[in-house]
C-alpha cells in the first residue's frame, strides 16, 4: 500500500497545486467586489476604496497568491473579508456539524443502500423483486430537498416527533444531538441509497451469472455462503466507489439539507461566501473539497482492492 | 448462475433481521426512551405581568456584522441595541426614548444641541460612562468608522464634553430635523475596546445584555447584564440570535418553537403563519423601492421618457402582488410622517398607460430597447416582471440584467448601472435632510445617475439649511416638486419591514436599528 501511495504522490501534488491556482483565480474572475458588499448599499466610493485597501485587495494578484500559499504551508488560511475572522475559525466552527451529518448520512446510506441492493439482488420471487424495484424507484425519484420537506411537514409539524430546525453537537449532548441529526441524515441519505442499491443489485445480477458461482454450486456450496462469500463481496466495488463520491460531496457541504433544517455547516458557509465575494473563504473551501476528493479516491481504491481480489492497487 | 427453482432461505435474512432490529432499537432509544428535543423547545403562554427569566431565541436571515456598528444592518437588529446603547432611541412611532441621555435641548437657532447624560452607568467592563465616551463615539462616526452611513450629515460638527455628564454638539447647519435620527444610529462604544467590534472579538457597551458567545455567520448569545443601570432590568436571562437564511426554514423554526421571533420571512410565508393570536406580525419602518435612470445617455436623457415610465408603472399591482398589500405607493421618497410632507404631491404619477404612451411617442422612443439592472433576488425579480409588462404596454422593449449584490453595488456606486436600474433602500423614513445624503440616488452631488442640476442642488441645500419647521415644510415641497418634474429617481413602493413573533414575547421596543429588549419578557 505504501508503494501505491508513493506512486500516487506526484499526481496528487500536481492536482493540489493546480487547484490552488484555480481556487485563487476563480472567485476573483467572477464579477463582484467584497469591499462593496462589506461597505453596504449606501456607501460612498471613498468608503469602498478605503475598505479595499484595508482588506488588502489593492495589492497585485501574484502577491496575494504567494501570501496565501505561504500561509497555507504554515497553517494560516487567511482572514475572512466578510467577518474579519480567521478562515480556519469559521471552518472549524462548522466542521463538526458537517462531519456529524456526513457520517450519519453515510452510515444510513450504506445500511439502506447496500441492504436494499443485496435484498434486490438476492430476491427471486416476483413479489420480492417488485417490492425491491418499487422501493428503489421511489428512492431514486425523491431528491433530498423533497425528502427533507416531507419529513419536516410529517414529523416536525403534523406530528411533532423530532426537531426540524437547528442542531446540537452530538459530542456536547448525544441524546439531543442525535435527535437533531435523524431527519436531515435521512433526507440526505435515503435518496442516495436508491442509486447505491441499484448498483449493488445490477452487480449482483451479473455476479450470479459468473462461472465461479456455477463452480461453487457444482461443488454443493449453499446459497447463503455463495451470496456472502462470493456474490456480495464481488458486487460491492461500484457501490464503494459511489459511496466514496457521495461521502466526499457531503463532506464538502450539503447545501440544501443544511438550509432546510437550518444547520450551519460548510455548505452554508460556502454559499454565504460566494454571495459576498469572500475570496479568502471560498478559495480554502475549494482546496478543501479537492483534498477531500483526492483522499476519498485513494481510500476507495484501497477499499476496492481489499474487497475484490481481482483488483490490485496501482495497476 | 445459481439455480432458482428451489426456495432457499434468503441468504441475507439473518443479517437483515439483525440490522433492522438494531436500527429499530437505536431509533426507539433515541426518540422515545430519552429526553425529547421537541419538548425542550416549547413556547410560552399567556401571562401579562413581566416574568423574570428565560431566553429569547431570535432568527435573522442576514449574518450579524458587529463591525457595522454605526449603520443599520438587518443582521444586527436583535443584538445591537441590547449590547450597545445610544443616547436615545426612536421607536417605530417616532417617539424619543431616553437611554444614556436623560435630557436634551436645542439652542442658538437650532445649531447647538446639549445633552445631559445618565449618571451611574457603567460599561460591561466596569468602567464608568462619561461625556468623553460620547465625544469619542461621535468622533469615530464622523471619521467613518463602523461603516458610518450618516457621516456626511455630520460634516463640521464640533462635539465637546462640557461636563462629566454633559455634551454639546455645535453644527454649522440647523439640527432640529436630523440630530435625533443621527443619535439614534449612534451607539456609544467603549474607547478601550472598540477595535474588537471589527471582528466581534470584544463587544463592550452599556446595554442590558452582555455579548457572550459569538460564532461569526451562525449565531451569538447574549447574557443578562446584572449591573445594568436600571434596577430590575432586564427580565430575560439571555437573548440568542441564530442565522437562518431560508424563509421556509425560518417558518419551520417558528412553528417548531425553536425561535420566538423571525426576521427574514417572505411576505408569502409570513401570511401562512400569522393568525393574530399565536403568531403576530410586526410591521415597522420600511424599505423604499424605486427605479433610477442614468440621465447622461439616451434614452433617459429625455425627461419626457422618464415621465412616461413614471405614468406607466402600476404601483398598486406591485403592492398587491409583491408586497402583500402592505406597501405605500407614493411617488415621493419621503415617509408620510416627516415634517411638512407634501401629501398632495404623493399621487402625482398615478397609473396612466395612455398618457405614458403619448409621452413615449413624444420622446420618439417607441420600440426603444432598454436594459434594466436589478439584484438577483426574489423581490426585485417579481417587481421587474410587472415593470417590464407595464413598459411593454406603452411601447418600450425592456430587458433585464440581473446582478449579484457583490456585482451590483460597486457598479451602482461608480454610476455604471443603467440606463435604468431598480433599487431598494433602508433609508426610508429618515428625515429628508438626511436622506439627501444617505440615499445615493438623491445626493445633490455625486449621485449615481449622473444628475447635475444647479436648481436641485440649491433646493436640496436649502432644505438641509432649513432653520425651523415652517421653512422645512415649504422647502420640502419645492424640492419634492423639482424631483417629480425631473424624475431621475422614481419611487414606486414604500413597504414596511416585518418580523413575525410568537405572542409570548412581550414589551419589546422596535427601533429603526434594533429591537430593545431591556424590558422584554417571555410570558409563561
Amino acid at each position: 500500500m505504501l508503494r501505491f501511495l508513493v506512486r500516487r504522490l506526484p499526481s496528487v501534488v500536481f492536482v493540489l497545486l493546480a487547484t490552488t491556482v484555480v481556487a485563487f483565480l476563480l472567485p476573483r474572475l467572477a464579477p463582484g467586489d467584497p469591499a462593496s458588499v462589506a461597505a453596504g448599499p449606501e456607501a460612498t466610493p471613498e468608503q469602498i476604496a478605503a475598505l479595499r485597501i484595508e482588506m488588502g485587495l489593492d495589492r497585485p494578484l501574484i502577491q496575494q497568491y504567494l501570501d496565501w500559499m505561504g500561509g497555507l504551508f504554515t497553517g494560516q488560511l487567511g482572514e475572512s473579508l466578510q467577518f474579519r475572522r480567521p478562515v480556519s475559525e469559521l471552518i472549524g466552527a462548522r466542521l463538526e456539524s458537517t462531519v456529524e451529518l456526513t457520517v450519519a448520512a453515510t452510515l444510513l446510506m450504506i445500511v439502506v443502500g447496500i441492504g436494499l441492493g443485496v435484498f434486490a439482488g438476492s430476491a427471486r420471487s416476483r413479489w420480492s423483486r417488485f417490492t425491491a424495484d418499487a422501493t428503489n424507484t421511489t428512492l431514486l425519484a425523491m431528491p433530498p430537498f423533497l425528502a427533507g420537506l416531507l419529513l419536516v411537514i410529517l414529523l416536525g409539524v403534523t406530528f411533532r416527533v423530532l426537531p426540524i430546525s437547528g442542531e446540537v453537537a452530538v459530542l456536547d449532548d448525544p441524546v439531543i444531538g442525535l435527535q437533531y441529526l435523524i431527519l436531515p441524515a435521512i433526507a440526505l441519505a435515503v435518496p442516495m441509497s436508491g442509486s447505491i442499491a441499484m448498483l449493488v443489485q445490477s452487480s449482483m445480477d451479473n455476479a450470479w451469472r459468473q462461472d465461479y458461482v456455477d463452480l461453487a454450486v457444482a461443488k454443493g456450496v449453499g446459497r447463503r455462503r455463495i451470496a456472502v462469500r462470493h456474490v456480495v463481496r464481488n458486487s460491492l466495488g461500484p457501490a464503494v466507489v459511489a459511496i466514496g463520491i457521495r461521502f466526499g460531496e457531503m463532506l464538502a457541504g450539503a447545501v440544501v439539507i443544511e438550509m432546510i433544517f437550518a444547520r450551519n455547516g460548510l455548505g452554508q458557509l460556502a454559499v454565504t461566501s460566494v454571495q459576498s465575494a469572500d475570496y479568502n473563504v471560498v478559495q480554502v473551501l475549494i482546496v478543501g473539497a479537492v483534498v477531500i476528493a483526492v483522499v476519498v479516491q485513494l481510500l476507495t481504491e484501497i477499499a476496492m482492492a481489499t474487497l475484490d481480489p481481482r483488483v490490485r492497487l496501482g495497476v | 448462475m445459481y439455480p432458482t427453482g428451489r426456495r432457499f432461505p434468503l441468504g441475507s435474512a439473518v443479517s437483515r433481521r439483525t440490522v433492522l432490529g438494531g436500527l429499530s432499537a437505536l431509533g426507539l432509544a433515541t426518540v422515545v426512551g430519552c429526553r425529547s428535543a421537541v419538548q425542550e423547545s416549547g413556547q410560552g403562554g399567556a401571562a401579562t405581568k413581566p416574568v423574570r427569566g428565560g431566553t429569547l431565541v431570535t432568527t435573522v436571515a442576514s449574518e450579524p456584522v458587529p463591525g457595522a456598528y454605526f449603520t443599520g444592518r438587518p443582521g444586527n437588529i436583535f443584538w445591537s441595541r441590547n449590547v450597545l446603547e445610544p443616547l436615545l432611541l426612536l421607536d417605530d412611532s417616532g417617539k424619543e426614548i431616553p437611554l444614556l441621555a436623560t435630557d436634551w435641548s436645542l439652542s442658538q437657532e437650532n445649531r447647538v444641541f446639549t445633552a445631559t447624560l445618565r449618571e451611574g452607568v457603567k460599561f460591561h467592563s466596569g468602567r464608568p460612562f462619561t461625556a468623553d465616551d460620547v465625544v469619542f463615539s461621535l468622533e469615530r462616526e464622523m471619521a467613518g468608522d463602523g461603516l458610518a452611513s450618516l457621516k456626511g450629515a455630520m460634516e463640521g460638527w464640533q462635539v465637546k464634553a462640557t461636563g462629566k455628564h454633559t455634551v454639546t454638539i455645535e453644527s454649522p447647519r440647523p439640527l432640529q430635523e436630523i440630530v435625533t435620527s443621527i443619535l439614534d444610529v449612534t451607539p456609544i462604544i467603549d474607547r478601550e475596546t472598540y477595535r474588537g467590534l471589527e471582528d466581534g472579538s470584544e463587544v463592550i457597551g452599556t446595554g442590558p445584555f452582555l455579548w457572550s458567545e459569538y460564532r461569526a455567520g451562525t449565531d451569538l448569545v447574549m447574557k443578562r447584564n446584572g449591573s445594568y443601570w436600571e434596577d430590575g432590568l432586564p427580565y430575560l436571562d439571555g437573548v440568542e440570535v441564530t442565522v437562518i437564511k431560508d424563509s421556509t426554514a425560518q417558518l419551520a423554526a417558528l412553528r417548531s418553537g425553536r425561535v420566538q421571533i423571525a426576521n427574514g420571512l417572505s411576505t408569502e410565508d409570513a401570511k401562512t403563519i400569522v393568525d393574530d393570536s399565536t403568531y403576530l406580525l410586526n410591521a415597522h419602518h420600511g424599505l423604499l423601492y424605486g427605479v433610477a435612470f442614468d440621465v447622461t445617455q439616451p434614452p433617459f436623457d429625455d425627461v419626457d421618457l422618464r415621465h412616461a415610465v413614471a405614468y406607466a408603472i402600476d404601483r398598486d399591482r406591485i403592492n398587491n402582488q409583491v408586497m402583500g398589500g402592505l406597501a405605500g405607493t407614493s411617488a415621493l421618497p419621503w415617509s408620510e410622517d416627516v415634517t411638512g410632507y407634501p401629501k398632495d404631491l404623493a399621487g402625482t404619477y398615478s397609473y396612466q398607460p395612455d398618457k405614458a404612451r403619448q409621452l413615449v411617442e413624444k420622446a420618439g422612443a417607441r420600440g426603444t430597447s432598454l436594459q434594466i439592472d436589478l439584484h438577483n433576488l426574489p423581490v426585485p425579480r417579481k417587481i421587474y416582471e410587472i415593470l417590464a409588462r407595464n413598459l411593454s404596454d406603452v411601447g418600450l422593449r425592456p430587458s433585464p440584467r440581473e446582478l449579484s449584490i457583490a456585482d451590483f453595488e460597486p457598479q451602482r456606486s461608480a454610476g455604471k448601472l443603467g440606463p435604468a436600474y431598480l433599487i431598494w433602500s433602508a433609508t426610508a423614513g429618515l428625515p429628508p435632510a438626511l436622506m439627501l445624503d444617505a440615499l445615493a440616488e438623491l445626493r445633490p452631488e455625486g449621485n449615481t445617475q449622473g444628475y447635475r442640476d444647479a436648481e436641485y442642488q440649491r433646493l436640496a441645500q436649502a432644505l438641509i439649511d432649513s432653520p425651523d419647521e415652517s421653512a422645512t415644510a415649504s422647502r420640502l415641497r419645492d424640492l419634492s416638486q423639482k424631483m417629480l418634474d425631473d424624475a431621475v429617481f422614481l419611487p414606486y413602493a414604500y413597504t414596511p419591514l416585518t418580523d413575525v413573533q410568537t405572542s409570548s414575547v412581550r414589551d419589546m421596543v422596535t427601533g429603526r436599528y434594533g429591537r430593545l429588549m431591556r424590558a422584554a419578557y417571555l410570558a409563561k
